[in-house]
């Protein structure tokens, strides 16, 4: 099958502030050197840790950010260097779903009016837009009759439906799921992610869904990708990742998850790595992740390990993966 | 979902349906219970009023000149006692809210429309516009305000027309600042990033999703400033290169008092008091609008 | 004995729109070493809960009922002064955001050594001793020259073991950890995890550690709370609220959780949202949400009931029900 998105060698960098006035302009380097296929259909999770890149990387994707480097391939064309009617036609088939049911919604703006926005960016009928608003409302699980009220008057569950409405009102084929269900209660979440599920089998989406929590990760993705420091370091279909990660990190991440079995968390092994994220201006030379590493040689500090497939369909880009 | 489920979630809603009020009507609680700003907006209606039906308020007509009458102390026949040329205080104090009113509503309508303007391409589009139009803003700034009105009246003449529009010029720049403020910080806002990834042109993004953001901070400068230009034509009157004569401007009539402080003083103290009063209330609505609006606008 | 003992705690919150009685007749006990997990959604109570203990109740909240024991004194009648020398020095407490609980404009050096000073009769240079040696204990690189640092110069999860440094300075008691890693990273929550249990161990402080995260408490307690809308829905051992459970709230958040370790098809959410605390549904609170609703869940306010030595549960059938939530999926 031919992938619905095609990424190469992606970076954006962004310029960071001087702070004398000859001194060289710096580059925060938020993503660096991105390789990513996406396939009609999946879901493809992202996960790493705060800072790490995941939503500048969705984001330059949907052109939401004008990419530094490379190519973004959607359903055959370039995009990264569109502008125009041509962006205007991409937006229509590609979708973000933000973190914050606060911000990402317009207080001023009824639900309706929020809904009914792309559909009126992108030219429907005042009929066309009625019509499908309600539908779009059942089918998120808001009251249609409620469509009058604005954004403050809903919870923050029912806001993100809100959101996820406008998401899919234009039918887009791909939609990055920017940490949809991390600012929700626990019980709420569920309620999010079912949702999100079943309208991808109705109207055949394609996610990108980025995320801190593996847990929620393993839960909706086909296949998942580790992000460290601009980069991903590894990616495999679930199954695989979970059971057998090869990288280190991947497997310091995935042991450092609480399971909610006492049981089974007081006989877990964990691995404590050092330290912080280090800083995405002055990156570490070698491989990115060798100063927390616990299996470093000098090799890492010097090389760079390229991402490469170890076996079908699993990536990992290190010299001395695990489980392998 | 199904309609069981939709059905319990209704069910849920209607257990917590609070009495939900809308932000607009939060606002005007707030507004209503602040004292001071009701104060204020009761002076500035009081003043809206008095301009509106100043004919028929006013005893004599601003004008209308009576030497047998000159110089009268305060009597049940001039409420608030005559000038050098025997006209009625009263009479052109009330006449004379008709200037302030102007001066406050046109003026800042100018400042307004080229601050607001200015400040919404400044901040939406950025890089150079926005350094040159900023530079301009603090070049404006630096000007001592007096002087530079002086300065533009100079050049347009006097008259109550050129009044407004050296007012309306200098306070432009403080309008701007504001305006791109707000739209900077909405422009980080997700629900515009939201705007821009639906495929919405720039103007849409501005008028529909930014611009409602700048207009709160907006109408409390409005009513902050016109405290101000009023404040601004008095003393451009006082100095002769404002209103000119026989129209009663408050500032112009102090300027007639000036030589008979000690033997008039009527003639000094209401004048003073109407545009004290005027500034006034027009500072306090402005500041009682911002703390039912937003108590953290730095404004 | 225990250290620390609540008899139906209730505090209420007197607002315009109207009373939130965010803790309504909480009681539990606390021994001596030993770490109280408590969880719930947002709004169950939980952070007011632990500032009731503190004194520390924001207006226009205030407790209106019950009794706070502490190493057997009540200290709901304590007064102020007395509340200031208990404060930071035998019950210290966490909160959730390191920037906003750190005071920016001053070095953390002065801040350690000021929450010494206050309490003990030591010199600049003694305390100053001890800053350094308790962020060492909590794993800060270099603490002789972390002392001089702003907080600012810190990343979020340093920052936050200073604050667990600024709260254990004094050897506390209790030391009360409100969501101390919900704003970290997991790898940086399980440097921090480690680091409160090695503490535990060190200075046998009790600790009380709120949480939304049940992983986290599986994970660190030996007793959980499990709180709904101001009040105490179970209280166990942990392995009684993970395995044996006798509660739907309980059992319906486990089942809601997607896990790292079992196959889900589809998630069970929790239906609907939690109520507003200033109305609440009659009868059981949790009600009009749970799946085993009965009529007289519609009607009648369930007690907390005693379902084995040290466990309890509000609910009117808390007797014939048992959940495994902790082994959810696993077997099917
Ligand atoms: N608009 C921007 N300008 C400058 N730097 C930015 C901008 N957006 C992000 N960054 C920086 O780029 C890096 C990656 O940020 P990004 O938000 O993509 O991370 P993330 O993986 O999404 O993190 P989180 O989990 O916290 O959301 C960070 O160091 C961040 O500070
Ligand atoms: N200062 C206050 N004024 C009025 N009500 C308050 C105040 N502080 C808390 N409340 C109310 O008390 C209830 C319990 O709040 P609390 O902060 O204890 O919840 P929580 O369980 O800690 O939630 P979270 O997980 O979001 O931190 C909430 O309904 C809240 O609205
Ligand atoms: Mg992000
Ligand atoms: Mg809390």
């Amino acid at each position: 099958m031919e992938p619905i998105l095609k990424v190469k060698n992606l970076k954006k960098y962004f310029p960071v502030k001087k702070k004398k006035l000859f001194e060289r302009r710096k580059y925060l380097k938020a993503v660096d050197g991105v390789d990513l296929e996406v396939y009609p259909g999946e879901t493809i999770g992202l996960v790493g840790e705060s800072g790490c890149g995941k939503t500048t990387l969705g984001r330059t994707i949907l052109k939401l950010y004008q990419p530094t480097e490379g190519s973004i391939i959607f359903d055959g064309k370039d995009i990264a260097k569109i502008r125009g009617k041509v962006l205007k036609d991409f937006r229509r088939q590609a979708q973000i779903i933000f973190q914050d049911p606060y911000a990402s919604l317009n207080p001023r703006m009824k639900v309706k009016q929020i809904i009914e926005e792309p559909l009126i960016v992108h030219g429907y009928s005042r009929d066309e837009r009625e019509k499908i608003v309600d539908e779009i409302m059942e089918s998120v699980g808001l009251n249609p009759e409620h469509k009058f009220r604005y954004p403050h008057e809903f919870s923050g569950g029912q806001r993100q439906r809100i959101s996820i409405g406008r998401t899919i009102a234009l039918r887009p084929k791909l939609i990055v799921c920017d940490e949809p269900v991390s600012a929700l209660d626990v019980s709420i979440q569920a309620q999010i992610i079912n949702l999100l599920e079943e309208l991808q089998d109705t109207y055949k989406l394609t996610y990108i869904f980025i995320s801190h929590d593996l847990s929620v990760v393993r839960h909706i993705s086909d296949r998942v990708a580790v992000m460290y420091l601009g980069r991903i370091v590894e990616i495999a279909d679930k199954k695989e990742i979970y059971e057998k990660p090869h990288h280190p990190y991947t497997v310091a991440l995935l042991s450092a998850i609480p399971i909610p079995d006492p049981e089974k968390e007081r006989n877990r092994k964990r691995i404590i790595l050092k330290g912080d994220l280090p800083s995405p201006i002055n990156p570490p030379s070698g491989c990115r992740f060798h100063t927390r590493c616990y299996k470093a040689k000098e090799r890492c500090a010097k090389e760079e390990p390229k991402l490469v497939e170890v076996s079908s369909g699993h990536s990992v880009a290190c010299f001395y993966p695990e489980n392998t | 979902m199904e309609p069981k489920e939709l059905e319990v979630i209704e069910e849920i809603e209607k257990l917590e349906e609070k009495a939900l009020i809308s932000p607009n009507r939060q606002i005007l609680n707030r507004f209503k219970k602040n004292k001071t700003a009701v104060f204020g907006l009761i002076i500035v209606v009081i003043l809206i009023f008095v301009a509106l039906f100043a004919p028929f308020i006013a005893p004599y007509k601003y004008d209308e000149v009576n030497y047998s009458e000159s110089l009268k102390p305060p009597s049940s026949k001039h409420l608030l006692g005559t000038d050098i040329l025997g006209r009625d205080i009263f009479s052109r104090i009330i006449y004379g809210s008709r200037v302030s009113l102007e001066v406050g509503i046109i003026a800042v309508a100018i400042s307004v429309i080229i601050g607001v303007t200015l400040g919404l391409i400044s901040g939406y589009f950025g890089g150079w516009v926005d350094a040159l139009i900023m530079r301009l803003v603090d070049i404006t700034y630096s000007f001592p305000f007096l002087l530079f009105a002086i300065a533009i009246m100079t050049i347009l003449g006097p008259g109550m027309i050129n009044v407004f529009i050296a007012i309306g010029i200098i306070n432009w720049a403080w309008f701007a600042r504001v305006t791109r403020g707000s739209v900077l910080s909405a422009k980080e806002q997700e629900y515009v990033l939201a705007a821009v990834a639906m495929g919405a042109s720039p103007g849409r993004i501005m008028f529909k999703h930014i611009m409602p953001n700048v207009i709160a901070p907006v109408i409390v400068g409005a009513a902050l400033n016109s405290g101000y230009a009023i404040l601004a034509e008095a003393a451009l009157s006082f100095l002769g290169i404002g209103v000119q004569p026989p129209y009663p401007s408050w500032g112009l009539m102090l300027s007639d008092a000036r030589n008979y402080i000690s033997t008039a003083p009527w003639m000094t103290i209401y004048p003073g008091l109407a545009i004290a009063l005027t500034v006034l209330g027009f500072i306090l609505l402005g500041n009682g609008l911002r703390d039912a609006i937003d108590p953290r606008l730095k404004i | 004995m225990a250290i620390l003992k609540v008899e139906n705690l209730k505090t209420h919150f007197f607002t315009e729109e109207g009373l939130v009685k965010a803790v309504d007749g909480v009681s539990f006990e606390l021994e001596r070493g030993k770490v109280l997990g408590i969880v719930g959604e947002s709004g169950s109570g939980k952070s007011v809960m632990s500032l009731s203990i503190m004194k520390l109740i924001p207006y226009p909240g205030r407790i209106v009922e019950g009794k706070i024991y502490f190493d057997g004194k009540d200290i709901t009648q304590a007064n102020e002064s007395e509340m200031q020398s208990i404060r930071g020095n035998r019950i210290s407490m966490v909160f959730q955001d390191p920037m906003t609980s750190l005071n920016p404009v001053f070095k953390i050096g002065f801040q350690l050594v000021e929450a010494v000073r206050v309490h003990k009769k030591v010199s600049k240079k003694e305390a100053l001793d001890m800053a350094v040696k308790i962020l060492k204990e909590v794993g800060i690189p270099d603490a002789e020259e972390a002392i001089n640092r702003y907080p600012h110069e810190f990343s979020g999860g340093m920052r936050q073991r200073v604050m667990i440094a600024m709260a254990l300075i004094n050897d506390p008691d209790i030391l009360i950890a409100d969501e101390p890693t919900t704003a970290l990273d997991v790898t940086v929550q399980a440097q921090i995890l480690d680091l409160m249990n090695r503490l535990k161990e060190e200075f046998n402080s009790s600790i009380i550690l709120i949480t939304h995260d049940l992983g986290v408490v599986a994970e660190m307690s030996d007793e959980v709370i499990v709180m709904y809308a101001g009040r105490i829905f179970e209280r166990g051992s942990v392995e009684d609220i993970f395995y044996k459970s006798r509660n739907p709230y309980t059992y319906s958040l486990m089942r809601s959780l997607p896990r790292l370790d079992v196959d889900q098809k589809r998630l069970q959410p929790i239906k609907g949202n939690p109520p507003s605390l200033i109305r609440l549904p009659q009868g059981c609170p949790f009600h009009p949400r749970c799946e085993l609703a009965k009529d007289i869940c519609k009607k009648k306010v369930p007690e907390l009931l005693k379902v084995g030595t040290n466990h309890y549960s509000y609910c009117h059938f808390a007797a014939e029900l048992e959940f495994n939530g902790g082994k959810v999926g696993t077997h099917s």
